[in-house]
């Protein structure tokens, strides 16, 4: 049985389909369906798409890519299209270690001590919550762990990332994912409407989604859908940041939950566990240090101006990079809309839904209060 | 009278009763009998909305998943042969796929006579989705079936 | 582990090869590649901007 696979270079003509389909799609919507919401008339009243319900090329593009699975394809994307859409993390990727030159280090370490304050806090607040409700819904300690690290640090990736570690029943894992998936997409949905209807300034917005929505993928979309711009200070600015110290806090997560878990097991088993010096470098995310690079370059003005409030405005280059972001996001995001299965979500169920939603419904409500509640400390950079 | 007859197996206890049964009527009918497992490919699908992975994490859990399932298979395979074992024509048979679409697929297959499964089989290790299992082979089955609780 | 044949049964059919999420190795080649293509499209555009 050969387990290698071919080369990226040899598997990439595969993707140019998947790959087309996703451009063509971005392409439509920016230059067709945009702006045909923004003139449209529904039941009288003025552009109802993008006033009411804040729908933009973000929300769109997600839209048609769960559409083109769940519908189009009968829920399973079809063979000369999955390459393609293999790429999508790829390109969020790519857009996010550009998103390095929207930031010098001095907002950096603005951002990211009031995104360390924050997290760090509903961290603790979360895995209270998931250990006591285990405990009350009797799962057992693989998946109360899992449960823990995925519902306080990144969803999914940290569900996926905690599960060898704490050998994890593939079934309850598959249950613990659908939950995540399943109040991350609603909470995506919802979240461009209470921001707007509250008036919240895009600091808060984006220091609240990036605090209470649980998947990276589903902070970033809520971000461009509540201000599409990228730029210093917007929404997804401020959000990147929390979701980059979400990433590089996994491998410390994960060490902390395997020995919790391994503590309640005996000597001999224990041997599967990893130090965390072993962890860190196994599993740091390399984007980060292009991110990092990003942002060093920045600082040092390589890229012209780069538009801080009171400053010079953006340099043409600096321009050309946020608006080649926008596009990449969008890319990204049609793909990631294609890994939304509904027939999964619609079978969630057990004890890691009701685990789930109380906590994640506590976290998304208690976050938006802190916001509201610490927002004149949050200075705007 | 059945030609073949295919049995959905997986270990659990859900599948002994259809083995079980299958066999029965195997050695009642002198059908051939063909016992498949089937490995879940669409793992990675199931966990592609996330893109923020950290090194190794994502394959790791899918390493994970796959050697849980491969652990099942050998319990399946071991169920069906206790089961089945005086039986001439009988053969086990390990898919890789999705296992609603293969269980279709082994259906609607010309010499399969009848298609026995558990509505409970390949949920040890399955994705959400495979509750519904039963339902879409009942509504997407050509030949006859027998659904077990 | 599939393929050995045990008396009473046979065990016909591939396992198929191990499943993967990303058309890369890994996924830190994923991430090392999102750093070429940046380095790439930041270069063309510092490029086509410095007329």
């Amino acid at each position: 049985m050969s387990n290698e696979s071919p080369g990226f270079f040899r598997q990439l003509p595969s993707a140019l389909p998947g790959l087309a389909l996703i451009i063509i799609t971005m392409v439509v919507i920016r230059n067709w369906i945009e702006p045909w919401m923004a003139v449209t008339k529904v039941f009288g009243m003025q552009k109802p798409l993008t006033d009411a319900f804040h729908l933009n090329y973000i929300l769109i593009g997600i839209i048609f890519g769960l559409l083109y699975r769940n519908v189009l394809f009968g829920g399973r994307m079809p063979e000369i299209f999955s390459n393609g859409f293999k790429l999508s993390r790829l390109m969020i990727k790519t857009g996010i270690i550009m998103l390095g030159s929207l930031y010098t280090f001095s907002a950096i370490v603005q951002l990211g001590s009031m995104a360390i304050f924050l997290i760090g806090g509903f961290v603790i607040l979360t895995i209270i919550m998931v250990l006591w409700l285990g405990k009350v819904f009797g799962l057992d300690r693989s998946m109360t762990g899992v449960l823990a690290n995925a519902l306080s640090i990144c969803g999914v990736s940290a569900a996926v990332a905690t599960s060898p570690a704490v050998e994890a029943k593939a079934s309850h894992v598959a249950y613990a994912i659908a939950t995540i998936l399943g109040f991350g997409i609603l909470t995506m949905f919802i979240s461009p409407f209470i921001g707007h209807t509250l008036g919240l300034t895009d600091l808060q917005y984006g220091a609240w989604i990036g605090t209470g929505i649980l998947n990276s993928g589903q902070v970033l979309a809520a971000a461009l859908a509540f201000n599409p711009n990228v730029a210093p200070g917007t929404a997804v600015s401020v959000a990147e940041i929390w979701n980059i110290m979400r990433v590089i806090s996994i491998p410390f997560a994960v060490f902390a939950v395997t020995v919790w878990y391994w503590a309640g097991k005996t000597e001999i088993e224990g041997g599967k566990q990893k130090s965390l010096g072993t962890l860190l470098v196994e599993k740091f995310p390399v984007f980060v240090i292009g991110f990092m690079v990003m942002v060093l370059f920045t600082s040092m003005g390589a890229f012209g101006s780069v538009g801080l409030k009171g400053g010079l405005p953006p340099s043409e280059t600096i321009k050309t990079l946020r608006l080649v972001m926008q596009w990449i996001f969008g890319f990204g995001l049609v793909g990631l809309g294609g890994y939304i299965d509904f027939k999964e979500l619609r079978q969630a169920g057990g004890a890691p839904l009701k685990l789930g939603l109380i906590v994640g419904v506590t976290k998304y409500v208690l976050a938006l209060v802190v916001v509201l509640l610490i927002k004149d400390s949050l200075v705007s950079i | 009278m059945f030609g073949n007859i295919v049995v959905a197996v997986d270990g659990s206890e859900a599948s002994q009763e259809a083995v079980d049964h299958a066999v029965n009527m195997a050695r009642h009918s002198k059908a051939a009998l063909t016992g498949i497992f089937i490995l879940d490919s669409q793992w990675p699908d199931f966990i592609g909305n996330d893109w923020q992975s950290s090194q190794g994490a994502r394959q790791g859990f899918l390493d994970h998943i796959r050697q849980e399932q491969e652990q099942q298979a050998d319990a399946a395979r071991a169920q069906f042969e206790s089961a089945s074992s005086g039986l001439e024509r009988a053969h086990f048979c390990v898919h890789a796929g999705d296992p609603t679409d293969v269980l279709v697929e082994q259906a609607n297959l010309p010499e399969t006579g009848l298609l026995i499964t558990s509505r409970r089989v390949f949920q040890v290790s399955g994705r959400p989705s495979l509750k519904a299992l039963g339902t879409t082979l009942a509504r997407k089955a050509l030949h006859p079936i027998l659904l077990l609780p | 582990m599939a393929n050995e044949v045990k008396p009473g049964s046979e065990t016909i059919g591939a396992a198929g090869p191990k499943s993967k999420m990303t058309l890369f190795k890994d996924d830190r080649a994923e991430d090392i590649g999102a750093i070429i293509v940046t380095v790439i499209v930041v270069a063309i555009i510092v490029l086509l901007k410095m007329k």
